[in-house]
């Protein structure tokens, strides 16, 4: 019951404040659109269901049961998803991908293949990455990818284990994602982590108007307060989310394939570690403006990092300053769910805000025992 | 005893707010902690209130000792805090109904516990508007309705009449003896002595976190002085009376004050007789004579040699 109150009390105050719609439902909606339309084109914004094809090439160092198989069963394919060609000039063939002429160039050794391919969301180059997996995986031997620096190149040998290649590569549908796409989960995922400003300050503002010391004087357990509200946080920026998405694939078609679960997924983690870090904030901060100040400035960072203004390089420092961000778990999670049908990703990003969120509820819970203490 | 406290302390770095409390207050009563600005008031209810940990002394409530046992009596009691504890984005009602609901309540007794707490502040017609829109006086009443929605039985009020306007405060001091007389312990902090003096059955003065003086308004004007005051105001030359009254038996002191004579003698008979005929002898028409009894402004002075205010 008490905690129904919580519940119901943060949702109503919440609700009533005007600012939550336009941060949470306004901004999303119009920053989707604004740079959907403004970067059109720029990124894959192929026609969408006309099918494109990878064109990859490769290069055989050695002769060896693996080169045999690999051009055997790949290159001698007949298939609409990606046309090879040999190209034995290792220099021109890297320089043919870094102008982009090529998806991927494919190198095989005798025990190993290295795929140099450009960036992460070509998704040709994607889709080339996928038809190795597929195919080293019936081969049960590991492959590296590399950037287009060949210094990123390291040995990753395995025993070719001969076997028949004979898994379909297959996809739904040949997409890769526009603009609309692309802002449409990221600013999405984005706008759920101003979510903790409307928590955190909510916990501070009732410490400042002494409304936390009535409910502390009152027979309600803290913990109950900070569960209860924290839960309605919950609920409140998931029928925030589950809004913009719909208005997102209504207004704007935002593709989401058909994995919207497992999308929704990644987002209600986001949801459960945003609440978790909006409570410890509250908690541990005197006020409000502290609250708003830190997330200001800490936010566009983890969304910049996260690739969710414009998709970072994959090579140089960014690229592994990023994947420290939560957010580039969760915009790549949904990614590579949508379009590459991958879900570890999607499963890194559930594990890393549960864990995130579990800290910041031990934090919580520790920061309680300490007050107790310090009132005995 | 319904509150008991021994030796309570309580400091913050180099400032002591508590420095050895002892109190003991009856169930019953409206019992009133006097003192100035930072005597430690606040800081003694804020103890009880589990807000704040004392560093040492023991505490007890309804025979249950805090904060050990604290889960036991919260339900009996209610705070009305110094400083304003409403939202302001909740209605007057729906403020009322989530406190009540802290407290165990729902469903039809809640929202009569509401409506009565509405009804007891006067509020009722205005129980659907936002506390932003209320007048300080409101907000202060509304402050009050939330610590008491629940009925409890001791009710904590922490100077809940600073920096209103008069009528508000009535309302709020009448309100106060009317929870008194429905059986609630009320405890009553404040630094204004008449408030004190006109509503409180005990007192306490606390000064530098310390009780200095303890009991009923004629208890406390008795430790003043075994003396008594008469004052004067006639139209002429007071100067000579006062001279005059100086010369009578069992007079101590005679002094020209605030346009009139303040005279300090022990108490005989017949003393008021012969000031008259002492005026009338010097042909000087009375004003003004009363018979002043120490108030608590004269006891805190004797105690503390400092007024209240300063
Ligand atoms: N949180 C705190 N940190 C530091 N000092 C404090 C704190 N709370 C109270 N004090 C100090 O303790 C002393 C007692 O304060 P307290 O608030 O109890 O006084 P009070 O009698 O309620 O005064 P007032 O009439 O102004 O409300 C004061 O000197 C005050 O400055
Ligand atoms: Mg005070």
């Amino acid at each position: 019951m008490k905690f129904l109150s919580f519940f119901t009390i943060y949702a109503k105050r919440t609700v009533r404040d005007r600012m939550f719609f336009i941060i949470m439902l306004l901004f999303p909606v119009l920053l989707i659109w604004l740079l959907g339309s403004a970067f059109a084109g720029v990124m894959g914004d192929q026609d969408t269901d006309s099918i494109v094809s990878a064109r990859l090439i490769y290069t055989v160092e050695e002769s060896s049961p693996l080169s045999e198989a690999f051009e055997t069963h790949l290159a001698g394919a007949e298939n609409k998803f990606f046309t090879l060609e040999k190209l034995d000039d290792r220099d021109l063939a890297m320089e043919s991908i870094i102008r982009n002429n090529y998806d991927a160039f494919i190198i095989i050794a005798a025990d190993k293949m290295t795929i140099y391919k450009n960036s992460y969301y070509n998704f040709n180059s994607s889709m080339a990455e996928l038809i190795l997996k597929t195919f080293t995986d019936d081969y049960n031997l590991m492959y590296e990818i590399a950037s287009r620096n060949p210094a990123a190149l390291a040995g990753a040998v395995d025993a070719v284990d001969a076997g028949p290649f004979t898994k379909e590569v297959s996809f739904d549908r040949q997409r890769t994602p526009g603009s609309m796409d692309y802002y449409g989960v990221t600013i999405s995922t984005m706008f759920i982590f101003y979510g903790l400003i409307f928590l955190g300050t909510y916990f501070a503002g009732n410490k400042v108007n002494k409304t936390a010391d009535r409910i502390s004087t009152s027979p309600a357990s803290m913990t109950l307060y900070q569960w209860g509200t924290a839960a309605g946080s919950v609920a409140l920026i998931s029928m925030q989310s589950l809004l913009v998405v719909t208005l997102g694939i209504l207004v704007f078609k935002i593709y989401w394939g058909g994995e919207l679960g497992i999308s929704l997924l990644v987002i209600l983690a986001e949801i459960i570690m945003v609440s978790a870090i909006g409570t410890i904030l509250g908690i541990m901060l005197k006020n409000e403006n502290m609250i708003a100040g830190i997330s200001q400035i800490v936010i566009p960072a983890i969304v910049f990092l996260g690739d969710g203004y414009v998709q970072l390089g994959d090579s140089g420092a960014l690229s592994v300053i990023k994947k420290l961000s939560p957010m580039y778990w969760i915009n790549h999670g949904i990614f590579d769910a949508v379009y590459l049908h991958e879900y570890k990703t999607a499963a890194i990003s559930i594990s890393i805000c549960l864990g995130i969120a579990l800290l910041c509820t031990a934090a919580v819970a520790l920061s309680g025992r300490g007050g107790r203490t310090g009132n005995a | 005893m319904i509150i008991e406290c021994k030796g309570l302390k309580k400091s913050y770095k180099d400032v002591k707010a508590l420095d050895g409390l002892d109190l003991v207050i009856p169930k019953g009563m409206i019992y009133g902690l006097l003192g100035p600005n930072g005597a430690g008031k606040s800081t003694f209810i804020n103890i009880v209130a589990g807000l704040v940990g004392a560093d040492s002394g023991s505490l007890s409530v309804a025979g249950k000792r805090l904060p050990a046992e604290s889960g036991k009596v919260k339900k009996l009691m209610g705070f009305v805090p110094q400083d304003l504890a409403i939202y302001d984005d909740l209605t007057a009602y729906e403020n009322l109904a989530f406190f009540a609901s802290l407290y165990g309540l729902s469903g039809k007794g809640k929202k009569e516990k509401v409506r009565n707490a509405l009804e007891f502040v006067s509020l009722s017609d205005r129980m659907k508007d936002y506390p932003k829109n209320y007048s300080g006086g409101m907000k202060r009443r509304l402050n009050l309705a939330c610590g008491i929605v629940h009925e409890p039985e001791i009710i904590f009020l922490d100077e809940p009449t600073v920096g209103i306007d008069p009528q508000s405060r009535n309302h709020i001091m009448e309100s106060i003896k009317k929870l008194n007389k429905m059986g609630m312990t009320v405890v009553y902090t404040t630094h204004y002595m008449e408030e004190a003096e006109t509503l409180c059955d005990r007192i306490g003065i606390i000064d530098h976190g310390r009780i200095i003086a303890e009991g009923t308004l004629a208890e406390l004007q008795r430790t003043v002085s075994e003396n008594e005051l008469i004052f004067i105001e006639v139209h002429g030359d007071a100067g000579a009376l006062a001279e005059d009254i100086g010369g009578l038996p069992g007079v101590i002191s005679s002094e020209k004050e605030d346009g009139g004579i303040l005279v300090n003698h022990t108490g005989g008979r017949g003393i008021l007789e012969k000031i008259v005929a002492g005026a009338s002898a010097r042909r000087l028409d009375i004003r003004k004579i009363e018979n002043r009894m120490p108030n608590l402004e004269d006891v805190f002075l004797a105690m503390t040699g400092r007024t209240l205010r300063d």
